[in-house]
């Protein structure tokens, strides 16, 4: 039992199967109304003549093709015709043209070499809209196609169904589906492929197939046949042997795939379309997205099923009234039988009248019976193309135009490429399909056919000449190759520039810079010769200043004061010492006062030459003396000095040291006891009055348990807080911790003579941190001399340090003479030298 | 100087001689001069880890750790806070030794950074800019009396424009905001160049007196160096005429 594939999906059917078991797709057309409508054969091939098919019927409808194209005004009343057509009609032609679609590549081929010839419209057809502008003489054009394909051997219809094959091949057919005679029935599948299209776009072609209405040209075949037959062949001679298999429709089984593949070369003489009708069928073929070998889309409308024979007389592809909406201003026009110009639609109204054809398989109708066409076609990304146009257009260049302008010349048609690949490879390349004949003008393709065409057909505009006639290379890595690029007159030659280079432009910055490279450059490649190394000189002048200043001090040191007393004769107070004594003076006995060593061991000369007085003071008038020191030599400083004064845990305590920096000194401003946890130099030995009540002497490990330390719990409890610095941080840190936590009581500083100039801001300010000031020589001296009425060793160094300042001042002030001098001198020789050279 | 025992003797000697090394200097750098520094600063170092050793870490760290009880140390929630809570941190801060665990030592860094700067930047503001801020506007009535020093009249009014003068002087002279000129070149305005050069006499002057004292305590300590000297050398003849 022969197969149906689907259109659209390609999957083998029974034959007397409606729709697609697995897309549920018509596999027959529905038969429109107006009669049987012969499934339209090969356009490529000459299909089998048959005697029921009169030539007059396919030369009415071509001959309505010719006139078209110079009868413009006769298009539009076709048109208008085709629009008054039923929409129910449903040109069974393009039924058959569908379900003759077979997916085999190799009668696709096949039927691609014949598609070129112009298949013999179906004697059986004679659509009476194409009998009016002919009184049945063949076409010229097709006569000249069917001579053609007569002297073409490869083209020799050994069988017409061979050239039905190859017709039907080429539109998709399948040729073993077995269509009757080569009848084609273009229109039919033309509305075929427009149906598909229209499925696509989501329409059902029940909806559609109705209304296509096929040329009228495929009537009369319908109408003498009678019966559900595949469109009977083109009647021999006919310029249209493909469109033979749209004249009798004689099944409605559908029409294969292959039957879409088969090419018509006689399409190739029909002349463009008007722009009307291009757009028409610009409009069906962008609806059609697949590729142009691929007809099975063409193919996809309704037929009517082979049980049930078209219900009125029209031809299947009439009862695809239903794309008439999309074909009336769409490609079919052009189609009109003696008028390619016409729209679509008038040729579908011309097939009114056409019987319903026999059943048949859309293959039969369009090729003829026994003719298997191919309708697998593989998939081409690009172009879209319209089936119907593909339809149109065979591959064969139809034969030459003679005289007669009117006619409808194929040669005229520029074919697209597509179109002409669509051979059968076994047949072996038809030359001269495409005949030039002056009398034909030359076709212009529309664009949107041109973006149908196939890449693989592309044809290059430029010769390229063979590979045996290319030179070859004979030198290089690619010696022996053709074919290779000359690089040796490109790359190798040397060329002059073709535009001539400006001239730098060197600017005087640019040049110096140029000039000083040039000299980096030539200095870095100049000898140079080893540096001799510098003579050591003499420090004169540092030796100088040295032995002044030994002399001045060391002399007053080691000599009696009898010849160096002079400054101790010479004594100014400080007026910042009474203050200071003042204080210390008030401090109360029973609490005591807390001296702080923040000084390193270099300055120790000065600042226990200061605080030695005032420490002495304190132990004089017996307040108890706490030390603490923020640096790790600070206790032994302490120890070395106080021992001078009184004893240890008797008249004076180590806290010890306090390590932290600032954060320590805010800790113990906020706990002493707490920060401090064991003393420094605690004796060995206790005895009870050294030590609170309760305590054991031998147990004692911590300073505050010492009596001198029993009524402390705070830093207020302190009677007076003494910091002794050389430095201007420490003292700042003082200064800024401590007196929050004091709570009135006393914050003094002694202070070496190059810290005072920083710390005298807190002594001297509005609210001030700092109650005394003790600084400076002066200051031990008034001291000591407030305490015993005597110097003692602030007054022993009292003449070696005014002979030392002295010293320096002179030296200072020689120096700035000098400087001075040397400046002048300078400043005279350059006004000298300016007014010489003015 | 007293009579000075066996090792006191010893010392005093060696810091005479010291002394003597370090005067060389007058001469130019030799190498008596350089041992006398280097021994200065191993000594200084070597007795300042010592007492870190015996005044810091031994009372806070290592007699808690072997004197008291585990049950004495995690019990009391003083102990806690002061002893093991500073422990783990040491533990931490011991990590960046290591490469692998300087990370770690990030936290106590962190404490002891962040304690720093609050407690100096805390008492920079209270103890230090806002007092002194005050301080320099003080009234221009001639009839109010200077606290401390006790003047008052035009020499009290006299001495309040002119520190208020160098205050803001000075501050302009450390101000280096300036506007580009068309040329490029960067400029102060007239006004503040004016107070900007009266600040720079004033901070002169100050330099001045700050290198004055420190010239008059090394005069000091110079003299207190050659009379130490003078007492050695009257011990050793003493000593030496007494033998």
């Amino acid at each position: 039992m022969a197969e149906i594939r689907c259109p659209m999906c390609s999957q083998p059917n029974p034959e007397d199967a409606e729709v697609c078991s697995s897309c549920q797709a018509r596999l027959k057309p529905l038969v429109a109304s107006g009669g049987p409508v012969e499934p339209p054969g090969d356009i490529g091939e000459t299909p089998e003549p048959q005697a029921d098919r009169g030539a007059s019927q396919e030369t009415d409808w071509l001959s309505r093709m010719r006139s078209g194209v110079a009868e413009p005004a006769a298009k539009e009343e076709e048109q208008a015709e085709a629009e008054a057509l039923t929409p129910d009609a449903t040109p069974d032609w393009l039924g058959r043209l569908r379900d003759s679609q077979v997916p085999e590549e190799s009668q696709q081929a096949e039927q691609e070499s014949e598609a070129h010839r112009m298949p013999e419209p179906s004697s059986s057809v004679e659509p009476e809209a194409f009998s009016d502008t002919q009184d049945g003489a063949v076409p010229d054009w097709l006569t000249r196609i069917r001579q053609r394909e007569a002297d073409d051997p490869t083209a020799q219809p050994e069988s017409a169904g061979m050239d039905e094959e190859d017709w039907r091949s080429r539109l998709g057919f399948d040729a073993d589906t077995g269509a009757e005679a080569g009848d084609t029935d273009i229109s039919a599948r033309l509305m075929g492929q427009m149906e598909a299209s229209d499925h696509d776009l989501g329409l059902e072609s029940d909806e559609l197939t109705p209304e296509i209405s096929l040329p009228a040209w495929n009537e009369p075949a319908v109408e003498e046949t009678g019966d559900q037959e595949g469109p009977s062949a083109i009647a021999e001679g006919d310029a249209f042997p493909a469109l033979a298999a749209f004249d009798s429709p004689q099944d409605s089984d559908p029409i294969s795939h292959e039957a879409s593949k088969v090419e018509a070369p006689w399409v190739d003489s029909i002349e463009a379309p008007s722009e009307s009708v291009s757009e028409d069928v610009g409009a069906v073929a962008a609806s059609d997205t697949r590729e142009p070998a691929d007809y099975s889309d063409a193919l996809e409308f309704e037929w009517p099923d082979a049980e049930e024979p078209a219900e009125s007389s029209e031809m299947p592809w009439e009862s695809a009234k239903q794309v008439q909406d999309l074909s009336s201003e769409t490609a079919l026009d052009w189609l009109e039988p003696g008028d390619p110009d016409l729209p679509p639609q008038e040729i579908v109204e011309q097939t009114e009248e056409v019987e319903s054809p026999p059943a048949m398989t859309a293959e039969e109708r369009i090729f003829g019976p026994g003719v298997e066409l191919d309708l697998d076609v593989p998939e081409i990304p690009e172009p879209v193309e319209s089936p119907i146009s593909a339809a149109l257009i065979p591959d064969e260049e139809p034969p030459a135009a003679d005289s007669s302008g009117a006619d409808l010349s194929l040669d005229d048609i520029d074919l697209p490429d597509w179109l002409a690949d669509m051979k059968d490879p076994h047949a072996g390349p038809v030359p001269g399909e495409i005949v030039d004949d002056a009398a034909l003008a030359p076709a212009t393709l529309p664009s949107w056919l041109e973006a149908m065409r196939p890449v693989d057909s592309f044809r290059s505009v430029v010769d390229v000449e063979s590979v045996d006639s290319q030179a070859v290379e004979s030198a290089g890595p690619l010696a022996g190759l053709r074919g290779v690029l000359m690089a040796e007159p490109v790359v190798a030659m040397p060329r002059a520039a073709t535009i001539g280079s400006p001239g730098l432009e060197v600017t005087e910055r640019q040049f110096a810079q140029a000039e000083l490279l040039q000299q980096i450059l030539i200095e870095e490649e100049r000898e140079h010769p080893p540096i001799q190394p510098a003579r050591s000189r003499m420090p004169v002048l540092r030796w100088v200043i040295s032995i002044i200043l030994v002399l001045s001090v060391a002399m007053p040191t080691f000599l009696p004061s009898i010849f160096f007393g002079v400054f101790s004769k010479i004594f100014v107070q400080d007026y910042d010492f009474s203050r200071f004594y003042s204080v210390v003076e008030n401090l109360p006995v029973n609490a005591p006062a807390l001296v702080v060593f923040d000084y390193p061991p270099g300055y120790n000369g000065e600042l226990s030459t200061i605080a030695g007085p005032f420490l002495e003071h304190l132990v004089r008038r017996g307040v108890p003396i706490a030390t603490l020191s923020t640096t790790p030599t600070g206790p032994a400083l302490a120890e070395a000095l106080l021992s001078n004064y009184g004893e240890n845990w008797t008249d004076y305590i180590h806290l010890g040291y306090l390590s932290g920096g600032p954060t320590a000194v805010q800790v113990f401003a906020a706990a002493p006891r707490s920060a401090i946890p064991k003393g420094f130099k605690i004796p060995e030995t206790l005895q009870d009055s050294q030590v609170q009540e309760g305590i054991q002497t031998d147990s004692v490990e911590r300073v505050w348990q010492s009596k001198l330390l029993e009524s402390v719990k705070k830093l207020s409890d302190f009677s007076m807080v003494a910091v002794i610095t050389a430095g201007p941080e420490n003292a700042r840190t003082w200064a800024e911790q401590a007196p929050d936590w004091m709570e009135g009581k006393p914050l003094v500083m002694i202070l070496s003579a190059g810290a005072e100039p920083l710390v005298r801001p807190y002594y001297e300010s509005t609210n001030p941190q700092i109650q005394g000031i003790l600084t400076g020589m002066p200051a031990a001296v008034g001291y000591e001399r407030s305490n015993n009425g005597q110097t003692d060793a602030a007054g022993n160094k009292w003449d070696a340090f005014g002979f030392g300042v002295f010293a320096v001042q002179l030296i200072l002030l020689v120096g700035g003479m000098y400087g001075l001098g040397v400046r002048l001198w300078r400043l005279g020789l350059k006004i000298s030298k300016g007014r010489v050279n003015d | 100087m007293t009579e000075l025992s066996g090792l006191d003797l010893i010392g005093t000697i060696i810091a005479a001689l010291l002394t003597v090394m370090v005067l060389t200097y007058i001469l130019g750098d030799n190498f008596l001069f350089r041992l006398a520094t280097y021994i200065f600063i191993g000594v200084a170092t070597g007795y300042a880890g010592a007492v870190a050793m015996h005044s810091v870490l031994v009372p806070g760290l290592f007699s808690p750790m072997f004197n008291k009880s585990l049950t004495e140390l995690f019990g009391d929630s003083v102990n806690i806070i002061y002893f093991l809570i500073p422990c783990l941190m040491i533990l931490l801060l011991a990590l960046k030794i290591f490469p692998g665990g300087a990370r770690y030592g990030g936290l106590p860094m962190a404490i002891l950074v962040g304690v720093g700067a609050a407690v100096v930047v805390g008492g920079g503001i209270t103890g230090t800019l806002i007092p002194q801020s005050l301080g320099a506007m003080e009234t221009l009535d001639p009839n109010v009396q200077a606290p401390l020093t006790g003047e008052t009249g035009i020499g009290r009014v006299f001495d309040v424009v002119l520190m208020l003068i160098a205050t803001i002087s000075t501050l302009m002279y450390f101000r280096f905001s300036a506007k580009r000129e068309l040329s490029g070149e960067a400029r102060r305005t007239l006004m503040a160049s004016v107070l900007a050069t009266v600040g720079k006499f004033f901070i002169a002057a100050t330099f001045g007196a700050m290198y004055a004292g420190a010239l008059a305590s090394s005069i000091v300590i110079l003299v207190e160096r050659f009379q130490f000297l003078k007492d050695v050398l009257s011990m050793l003849a003493n000593m030496l005429v007494g033998a």
